[in-house]
């Protein structure tokens, strides 16, 4: 009798939450995870604690072996794939290995984007994603004295914090004036960089990189533009965190619908039956992912459909209540704490058309608070250093409460609206 | 000749069928450009609408000085035209949309191999704008997925083009390399020319040259881009620029030829292209050096940027406007954009044809159009 098999392309949070997900109850005979790192499954969020040496890689690795055994799970280290064959359901691996699959979960997750700029190709120009990137930054702390980090989003923000902790001089590029611009408005990005300045971070804002210009087969400069003037930078790494692409090429080139990513359905169903895609690799009506969050409730909606996927093809036990769950996009509140400071953002918060903005700063102590109100409800929140009310305005922008009767006391937060009441 | 070539005064000459209508401003810039030193001579094309100080849709030949204020800022703006391999009845417009996703990051690393061998074969030096290699722009720029919708000669007769399969049409120029060349030039000398004898003339001709090739370069990358993106073959059939100045002769007089949206007509096939939801022609040109070798470069705007959604809102939804009558698509998530490329915002394509071909400067080989227009996702970079 053949053995039924789960395949899972991508050893990341997304295949590792699936995982939680569908318990030791599950059906399959076996479960085989193909990962390309040579590491088994760490929480890739705490690579920057990591890389700043406040925690270690055994800290952020939450399962043992037995724990994968209890799940008849089998992880499949260094094992890139080379294709995936849809009609013959299986996957072939560089190695040559075959796996026939009855599911196959994609959750190749996502690669950094590195602009085409001359000077790239060296081994001490990186991305920000895997510990492969960290281990090399890790490697080359002794002798380093200067590094330039491109791009100051969050993951950009962070591996300059990191660095810096080792006691590196760091710079730290952004093409815009606003840092962390998708989750941070001028005001708060303000508070970021005052904080990163006071770390000693080197902060330059409306910088367009050139070239990295190299010396002993290595980049030893970031030659960039800025106010029309071109500057060159001497530095020891050079890190890119300048956005994420999903990593779909195996997708596509086995004639699954791709677009910005792996395109899915309600699901989590790629257009090829029984295969699935989840995470930063995956499309969901034309969106694309990042954060962690929405990540957590596609791993419900995927954990659920490999609960039934044998449901239509043997008898399910009567009374059965279990049902597919669709997945739906949500708003999320983004809670980050980055360079110490903390800021949580939710919603549309630089909207300005037919909106009031209610604001409170006290910008010395590293505080401000947002809200965007539009017909009485809120649309949009930021808070910076005073976090303490981000999960209460979450609510009430989720449940589009009418705030006209709290809305003067509103940004003194939940206590004190409750207690004027 | 025809009789729609119109005299309106001693040096400038407009291509215009009677039932071409064209703005009166447009006309009177036209004149006023002919003002300028050296100006010899100036023809209007049947697309002519005004621009900023100068009129575009025109061919002005100079001697002895030139003007790089009349190229304008977008210099080596031009189309290029490709056969892809994704046969038309196999493909849907929503599942070619789909594939599209965002094609307005920059280039990856992997692009860097090619970008830099092109760069040699060109003569092309790196520029502080080679980020933007490999995207669209603003403004009037798309690229277009076409089908020969008529041939107007045999099939066999078109090397290189396959009836059966999509066209890719890409329209986009020297972005901010060519803005940049423009300013500087505009910062030190103003809105003056450039006479034979200045360095600066010498100096600006190479660097609008470099702008020519980089635009060049940018077309092709655009091309390359998107045929990866909808996994297709595709083969270059034509390149040609429409915003430059170059060497040219009339009746054995040396001097500066500047098109301003005119494509050349002595350079091969060219393509005419309509508004994004009109046809494209793809014809032989017939090359007059009495009207400077030039032809219109599209349909030419009715009305200006920022003034059509509030004329066209009450009438047309964003959703109608990413229909055209063709059934294909536009894909342009900035809503001010949408409505300025609405067909109803540019003169008929067909207006167009006519007055071209009634001066006898066009044979028309193949009629096409839309299938699916990308001109921008409006995201962030």
């Amino acid at each position: 009798m053949r053995t039924s098999t789960l395949v899972i392309i991508g050893n990341g949070m997304a295949a590792n939450r699936v995982l939680e997900e569908i318990g030791t109850e599950h059906a399959f005979d076996a479960i085989e995870v193909l990962s390309d790192e040579s590491i088994p499954h760490y929480n890739r969020i705490m690579l920057s604690p990591l890389l700043a040496r406040e925690t270690t890689l055994a800290d952020i690795t939450p399962h043992d072996a037995q724990w994968y055994r209890q799940r008849r799970i089998h992880i499949h280290l260094k094992h890139p794939v080379e294709k995936i064959d849809t009609d013959g359901r299986r996957v072939i691996c560089k190695s040559g290995k075959e796996f026939r699959y009855d599911a196959l979960l994609l959750a190749t997750g996502s690669r950094s984007a590195i602009p085409a700029l001359p000077g790239t190709d060296a081994s001490n120009v990186l991305g920000f994603r895997t510990m492969t990137d960290v281990d090399a930054m890790l490697a080359a702390l002794p002798q380093l004295r200067h590094a330039t980090v491109i791009g100051a989003g969050l993951l950009g923000v962070e591996a300059a914090v990191g660095l810096r902790a080792q006691g590196v001089e760091v710079t730290l590029m952004h093409r815009n004036q606003v840092l962390m611009n998708r989750q941070l408005d001028a005001v708060a990005s303000g508070i970021l960089e005052a904080e990163l300045q006071r770390r000693g971070v080197d902060v330059r804002t409306g910088v367009n990189p050139l070239e990295l210009p190299h010396s002993n087969g290595k980049a030893s400069a970031v030659r960039y533009s800025r106010d029309g003037n071109q500057e060159t930078l001497d530095t020891d790494l050079v890190i890119f965190a300048t956005g994420i692409l999903p990593n779909m090429e195996l997708a596509a080139a086995a004639g699954i619908d791709c677009g910005r990513g792996i395109q899915v359905d309600s699901r989590m169903r790629t257009s090829v039956s029984d295969v699935y895609a989840i995470g930063e690799c995956c499309e969901f009506n034309g969106s694309t992912y990042g954060l962690v969050a929405p990540i957590w409730d596609q791993a419900k909606v995927v954990g659920r459909q490999l609960q039934l996927f044998f449901a239509d093809r043997v008898c399910v036990p009567r009374g059965s209540s279990l049902k597919p769950i669709d997945y739906q996009e949500r708003e999320h509140l983004t809670k980050l704490k980055v360079s110490g400071v903390d800021m949580h953002s939710m919603g549309d918060f630089n909207a300005t058309r037919d909106c009031d903005v209610l604001e409170l700063q006290d910008l010395d102590e590293g505080i401000y608070k947002k809200l965007v109100v539009r017909n009485n409800c809120i649309i949009g929140v930021l808070c910076v250093g005073d976090v303490a009310d981000s999960g209460w305005y979450f609510e009430l922008l989720s449940d589009q409460t009418d705030i006209s009767p709290i809305r003067s006391q509103l940004l003194f937060g939940k206590a004190w609206c409750n207690g004027a009441a | 000749m025809g009789n729609c070539i119109q005299m309106l005064a001693d040096q400038v000459s407009l291509i215009a069928s009677a039932n071409t209508w064209i703005e009166g401003l447009a006309t009177q810039q036209l004149i006023k450009t002919a003002e300028l030193s050296g100006m010899q001579r100036v023809i209007g094309m049947p697309d002519l609408h005004p621009g900023r100080g100068y009129p575009v849709g025109a061919a002005f030949f100079s001697q002895g000085v030139l003007y790089p204020a009349l190229v304008g800022s977008d210099i080596g703006c031009g189309m290029a035209l490709w056969q892809t391999s994704l046969k038309h009845h196999k493909t849907s417009v929503d599942k070619l949309e789909r594939k599209l996703g965002n094609q307005e990051q920059p280039l990856e690393q992997h692009w860097l191999a090619l970008i830099q061998q092109r760069q040699q074969q060109l003569g092309l030096q790196a520029t502080a704008h080679d980020q933007s290699l490999g995207t669209i722009g603003g403004g009037n720029h798309f690229a277009e997925f076409q089908q020969i919708d008529q041939l107007y000669i045999p099939a066999a007769e078109l090397p290189g083009l396959d009836q059966q399969r999509l066209l890719l049409l890409v329209h986009s120029g020297s972005r901010g390399l060519g803005q940049q060349i423009l300013t500087s030039h505009v910062e030190q000398h103003n809105h003056q020319g450039l006479t034979d004898q200045q360095p600066a003339q010498a100096a600006y001709r190479q660097q609008h040259d470099q702008a020519l090739r980089w635009a060049e370069l940018n077309r092709e990358l655009i091309a390359r881009r998107f045929l990866v993106a909808i996994g297709s073959e595709g083969e270059p059939l034509l390149d040609v620029n429409h915003n430059l100045v170059s060497p040219f002769q009339l009746h054995g007089q040396t001097g500066w030829l500047h098109r301003k949206g005119a494509t050349p007509s002595d350079q091969g096939l060219v393509v005419i292209p309509g508004s994004r939801g009109d046809y494209s022609w793809l014809v032989r040109p017939i090359a007059n050096p009495d009207l400077l070798c030039s032809l219109a470069h599209g349909a030419g705007r009715k009305w200006k940027r920022g003034d059509c959604r509030q004329r066209l809102s009450h009438k047309y939804s964003v959703n109608d406007l990413r229909y055209t009558r063709f059934g294909s698509q536009v894909i342009c998530a900035d809503r001010e954009l949408l409505y300025d490329e609405a067909p109803e915002a540019y003169k008929p394509a067909s207006a167009i044809m006519e007055s071209l071909q009634q001066a006898g400067l066009v044979e028309p080989l193949a009629r096409l159009k839309p299938v699916l227009t990308y001109k921008t996702r409006g995201e962030c970079c």
